[in-house]
């Protein structure tokens, strides 16, 4: 009773656990370098400049973190329903085809009536891609973890088989023809590579948080993931909230992966995802499964990945040390009863 | 001689809460001493503080009249002193004699003396009468036994000073009983026992003396011979406390419920058979019976939740045989589930938010095509808790850290927040302590006053026979009889365990 | 709530001491971003890897290289190393940084910049270029020498006029030698990534009769050189020493392009000041083009790879290759080219 009181306490300073973990995670990664032989100082301030240092910094910081809050919001949605939809990589990996193919096949289409198109239909792809798990799930009762994770992997290596065979463009790179023009969305911040696409994110960040906790949808929906029996004991149809859910989730991955295609790319490259999908999930339990947290938590994963790149530029340190930064905030973060435990261990 | 126990000015608070407030205690060698309060009175804080999983603020403890300085419920038990958590502690995936033995294990050489520790636990069987199945996997035994295991693994440990945090909550009556029988044993043997509760009866039927504690403050301790249930309810509450009673009023003619002939299948569950009765406007019916004899099922059939293979039912006349959860809700169905936090409430939503539950997309609340319109929600959720007397630190904390019986006060706001026909009440008192009880008591019997129908389904008899005006008694998912509240216990007892009466006028 | 505030103290206090180490800022360096496969592939990355560290020791500056695992990275890197405008020179191995390159370059126009085996049309991107058709000639002269059967034969990627100048070079090598054998019409795998149809395609050349077998499919090659282990016959790598896959075993030479040659002298020649955009297609005379049997590379691809050939080549192979080597760089011998490059 006392531990529960005291850590609601903690909980009432907004992000003071989560800063805490952060710097944590910093001070450990720093450990790391020291011990492998690598001067933390410098490697921490090339982290930091190539995250903010110049425009260019900014704008890869950006760019890096735009995916990732896609993908983070598209677990969310299919979180906050009671589902857990691992399966995000595949949807955002069909999203971004299907936007490649929308972008390069229609071509009478105008600017923005073109882009919009191909957008929703990147959306729809992802969408689609997790309607079988969720017909699966409402039919048979198929786990969605393993139904998703599968599918996951089907969209990865049938992406690959397109862009690699049938929508190959010519030349030795295994992607598809350059995005029409209309289809292209606009670059924020010349010549970086940040693109439109980011205040796509934040704006279906604000949509996301505007549906979830402002409509009565998403007030179902939500009812629906913390307590099924509650719910349908008011009258809430479980199974279809959770079916919507899932296709939400899925075309806010899918237009996470438009995003990329329409925004950065301009095309469809084969393994342009180095795991957006995946880093989503983390990104999510980090920003504390609100579309605003995953805002922030997003922007901290950009800022390691944009950083890790410098980091390993100047210094050596492999780029693999920035992500056991990202590992440690996750374990911080993710595990921030344990924090508390410990420190309130002390406490008592 | 001094007493086993002594507690003085013992203080203990906790961000924003003072637990326990100087609270004095002496317990005499021998004794079973009962700790009464409400919830949230400082019970478990005192009883945890003593076994020392927390530290206090301020006070001392004296063991045979020496101060002790327990650091942990390790020195706790090298000091004699033992608790039984109303939560077990057992490995569930361990055998009995591992668990009892675990962590003190005797030993030959680096191995574990397997017929040594058997001798012990067996001789420890025969004192004190604890009979076990050694072999047994923990996790496997009902709830009543592992207790047993639990205590075992006190006395194993020496124990002469046992504390039970409210050991009943988690026990079938008949498994209540036999723990107060072997309590009363262990006292005999020679054990001091102090007995958190918050149940008069249980109280009364096992305990020498009896400390009330309330709002972290002791109100007095008390020899049992002197006292009275009203008066110990009083010292809890601090007030006097009504005991349930139905106004004169006859009820009405008008039939609002009517079931008929309705069965189902025995999937999830029991399956209920040809089941025929009526419910009228101003009329308490209560539903008598063994758990596990069709209750559940038959709430959940009356709500929608479970389908009728045969039969039909209607409210006020309408058939609702097939209708949705949703649409018997807008006929003014209203629910008490049987269980608040698995079905009545959604623990980490709001107040406010379990207030809205089933309202979501109606307007006045809804607004526009989608919106919720939050300062109205507000103003409703400020409202509901007001007028039912909801303790709450405010309607944006979640449910999740209010007391039962203010979170039965959360479903019984939300369902009585719309034109109500017919309540069907599961267990709405289950767990919780006099004054919500009343509370709830005194809701039921309003609405029968404004000429409503309730279903009462419940597993007190006693709350039954005092708020019922007729009584069903079901058995094996089949109506067995019908009886008045007032008949006598015997009459029940036959019929809930299948025996129907032959002389049923 | 105050430990806590005391470790967040306490752990910024630490950050700070870390940031106050000295940061040494660089003169002049070499930049390197190598192709997503990284470090020990033992093909374009760690040859390049090598020829820029030469330079690097050579000249006594910073080399800084970067791994980037997805092709969506390049560009990140590219403009990270541009922008830092620290580096004298920067060079990017892999075809598919092309499409990155050429926007980055046109950023930062005042930026050197090198990539392999790959044309951007920069002025500031020198494309480094090597004449498959003269390797393909001396591998031929071996191969010609080598075969028992009198037929060879060879496996491409992709029937295009870059695959095509390998096998035209190696046809007429086999030729120039004159021991009556023969190369079978050229099989296409249609793809750089599957080598179970690498493999199958080199079954059935051997099932023809082949009993030397040559690929220029990139991992769709490493089929066909399993099917020769698994058949027993001889086979040759390509682009650089692939002797090493087969221990030494089956396989007996491989065309070698000298990516480390012409990384090294792009650095170089970045440093002193004679750097050229535009493209720099070169080929055995110059030394960028060779075989791994050649006396001068054998002792080089041996240390770097860890083994030894243990196929021995006849001096007088040896010999008729060297002929050949002195003759294409007198020009005496002009190995001819798909169309498409002239």
């Amino acid at each position: 009773m006392s531990l529960r009181d005291s850590w609601r306490k903690c909980l009432s300073f907004p992000f003071l656990s989560e800063i805490v973990a952060i710097l944590i995670a910093f001070l450990l990664g720093s450990l790391v370098l020291l011990f492998t032989g690598y001067p933390p100082g410098q490697a921490l301030r090339a982290l930091f400049r190539g995250a903010f240092g110049s425009r260019n910094a900014f704008g890869q910081t950006l760019t890096q973190a735009t995916p990732i809050l896609f993908t983070a919001l598209s677990f969310l949605v299919s979180f906050r329903a009671g589902i857990f939809n691992i399966g995000v990589e595949g949807q955002f990996l069909m999203g971004a085809l299907v936007a490649a193919l929308a972008g390069t096949s229609i071509k009478v289409l105008p600017f923005p009536v073109h882009l919009l198109c191909a957008l929703l239909a990147g959306g729809g792809g992802g969408a689609l891609w997790a309607l079988f798990p969720a017909w699966l799930k409402a039919r048979f009762g198929a786990h969605e973890v393993i139904t998703t994770m599968m599918m996951s992997y089907i969209a990865s290596y049938f992406t690959s088989y397109l862009v690699n065979y049938p929508c190959k463009a010519p030349g030795w790179v295994a992607q598809t023809h350059p995005v029409e023009r209309s289809a292209l969305l606009p670059k924020i911040l010349p010549p970086t590579q940040l693109s439109f696409t980011f205040v796509v994110a934040l704006a279906f960040a604000f949509f996301v948080f505007y549906f979830l906790f402002r409509t009565y949808l998403g007030f179902q929906i939500r009812a629906v993931g913390l307590n099924p029996e509650a719910a349908s004991n008011r009258g809430i149809p479980i199974a279809s909230h959770q079916i919507l859910a899932f296709l939400l989730s899925g075309f806010v991955a899918g237009i996470g992966g438009a995003g990329e295609v329409l925004g950065v790319h301009g095309k469809f490259v084969d393994g342009f995802s180095p795991g957006y999908g995946w880093d989503g999930i983390a990104v999510s339990l980090v920003g504390r499964l609100h579309p605003f947290g995953c805002v922030f938590a997003s922007l901290l994963f950009g800022l390691l990945r944009a950083g890790g790149m410098t980091m390993t530029r100047v210094t050596k340190v492999p780029l693999d040390l920035s992500l056991i930064i990202q590992a440690l905030v996750i374990v911080f973060i993710a595990a921030p009863r344990f924090i508390r435990l410990v420190f309130l261990r002390r406490k008592e | 001689m001094p007493p086993l126990l002594e507690v003085r000015g013992l203080t203990k608070s906790f961000p924003g809460v003072l637990a326990n407030d100087h609270i004095d205690l002496e317990i005499e060698e021998g004794e079973i001493h009962g700790l009464l309060g409400e919830n949230g009175a400082g019970k478990s804080v005192l009883m945890s503080t003593i076994y020392s999983l927390y530290r206090p603020d301020e006070g001392r403890i004296f063991l045979r009249g020496r101060e002790v300085h327990m650091v942990s419920p390790a020195s706790a038990i090298r000091c004699g002193v033992g608790m039984v958590h109303q939560h077990l502690t057992v490995v569930p995936h361990l055998r009995v004699w591992e668990n009892i033995v675990l962590g003190e294990e005797p030993r030959r050489g680096v191995f574990l003396a397997r017929r040594e520790a058997f001798r012990r636990i067996e001789a420890l069987c025969r004192e004190t009468g604890l009979q076990l199945d050694l072999h047994a996997w923990t996790g496997e035994l009902p709830i009543g036994l592992q207790q047993r295991v639990e205590i075992l693994k006190m006395l194993y440990r020496g124990a002469s000073l046992l504390i039970f945090d409210e050991p009943t909550t988690v026990l079938t009556p008949q498994e209540v009983d036999q723990l107060i029988a072997y309590l009363l044993r262990l006292k005999e043997g020679g054990k001091t026992i102090i007995f958190i509760s918050h149940k008069l009866r249980e109280v009364f039927a096992l305990c020498d003396r009896v400390t009330v504690l309330r709002r972290g403050r002791k109100v007095g301790t008390i020899v049992i011979a002197d006292a009275s249930e009203e008066k110990l309810a009083e010292m809890m509450v601090g007030r006097k406390v009504f005991s349930p009673k139905r106004g004169e009023e006859k009820p009405k003619e008008t039939v609002v419920l009517a079931v008929e002939h309705v069965s189902t299948l025995p999937e999830r569950g029991k399956a209920l058979h040809g089941l025929n009765f009526v419910v009228h406007n101003g009329e308490i019916v209560g539903v008598a019976g063994v758990e596990g004899n069709g209750q559940t099922e038959l709430a959940e059939v009356l709500v929608g939740l479970r389908k009728v293979r045969q039969g039909k039912i209607s409210l006020r006349g309408e058939d609702i045989t097939f209708a949705s959860p949703k649409e018997r809700i807008k006929k003014g169905l209203a629910h008490i589930p049987e269980d608040r936090h698995r079905r009545g409430t959604v623990l980490d939503f709001t107040v406010t938010e379990n207030l809205l539950l089933g309202f979501e997309d109606e307007p006045p609340i809804r607004r526009g095509r989608w919106t919720i319109d939050l300062p109205l929600l507000r103003r409703f959720a400020l409202s509901r808790v007001g007028e039912f007397e909801i303790a709450t630190p405010g309607v944006d904390v979640p449910v999740r850290i209010l007391s039962g019986g203010n979170q039965q006060k959360v479903v019984l706001a939300r369902e009585l927040s719309r034109p109500v026909s017919l309540l069907v009440a599961c267990q709405p008192t289950r767990g919780l302590d006099v004054a919500a009880t009343e509370y709830v008591h005194r809701k039921l019997l309003d609405l029968r006053k404004e000429g409503k129908g309730v279903i009462l389904i419940s597993a007190d008899l006693d709350e039954i026979r005092a708020l019922s005006d007729r009584v069903l008694v079901l058995y094996e998912g089949r109506i067995i009889g019908e009886l008045a509240p007032q008949s006598d216990e015997y009459q029940f007892g036959l019929l809930m365990g299948g025996k129907s009466l032959v002389a049923q006028g | 709530m105050r430990v806590i505030s005391r470790g967040l103290g306490i752990a910024v206090l630490l950050l700070f001491l870390l940031f106050s180490f000295a940061f040494a800022e660089g003169a002049s360096r070499i930049g390197l971003i190598l192709a997503t496969g990284g470090l020990g592939d033992k093909s374009f990355n760690d040859i390049s890897y090598a020829g820029a560290l030469k330079a690097k020791e050579e000249l006594g500056v910073e080399l800084d290289y970067v791994e980037p695992k997805a092709i969506a990275e390049y560009e990140g890197y590219q403009r990270d190393f541009a922008s830092s405008g620290e580096y004298e020179i920067i060079v990017c191995v892999g075809f598919d940084q092309a499409d990155a390159l050429n926007k980055i370059a046109q950023e930062f126009p005042n930026q050197k910049f090198a990539i392999v085996d790959m044309v951007v049309n920069q002025p500031n991107v020198a494309s480094l270029l090597f004449k498959a058709n003269e390797g393909g000639f001396l591998l031929g002269v071996i191969a010609a020498y080598m075969t028992q059967s009198k037929k060879i034969g060879i496996v491409g990627g992709m029937d295009i006029p870059l695959i095509r100048d390998f096998f035209i070079g190696f046809e007429e090598g086999v030729k120039w030698a004159n021991t009556g054998a023969t190369v079978l019409p050229t099989v296409y795998v249609g793809g750089w990534a599957d080598p179970t149809k690498g493999k199958e395609l080199a079954l059935s050349l051997i099932d023809a009769g082949c009993d030397v077998i040559w690929a220029a499919a990139g991992k769709s090659g490493l089929g066909a050189l399993e099917a020769a282990k698994e058949r027993g016959v001889y086979a040759m790598g390509v682009d650089a020493c692939q002797c090493y896959l087969g221990e030494g075993k089956h396989i007996f030479a491989s065309m070698t392009k000298r990516v480390d040659v012409a990384v090294y002298e792009t650095i170089k020649a970045a440093f002193t000041g004679t750097f050229q955009g535009g493209v720099m297609e070169k080929g055995v005379s110059e030394g960028w083009v060779g075989n791994c049997r050649l006396p001068e590379e054998e002792p080089l691809w041996e240390e770097k790879f860890q083994f030894t050939h243990s196929i021995e080549i006849p001096a007088q192979v040896l010999e008729r290759v060297k002929e050949a080597k002195e003759k294409i760089t007198r020009e005496e011998i002009v190995v001819p080219r798909p169309p498409e490059f002239q």
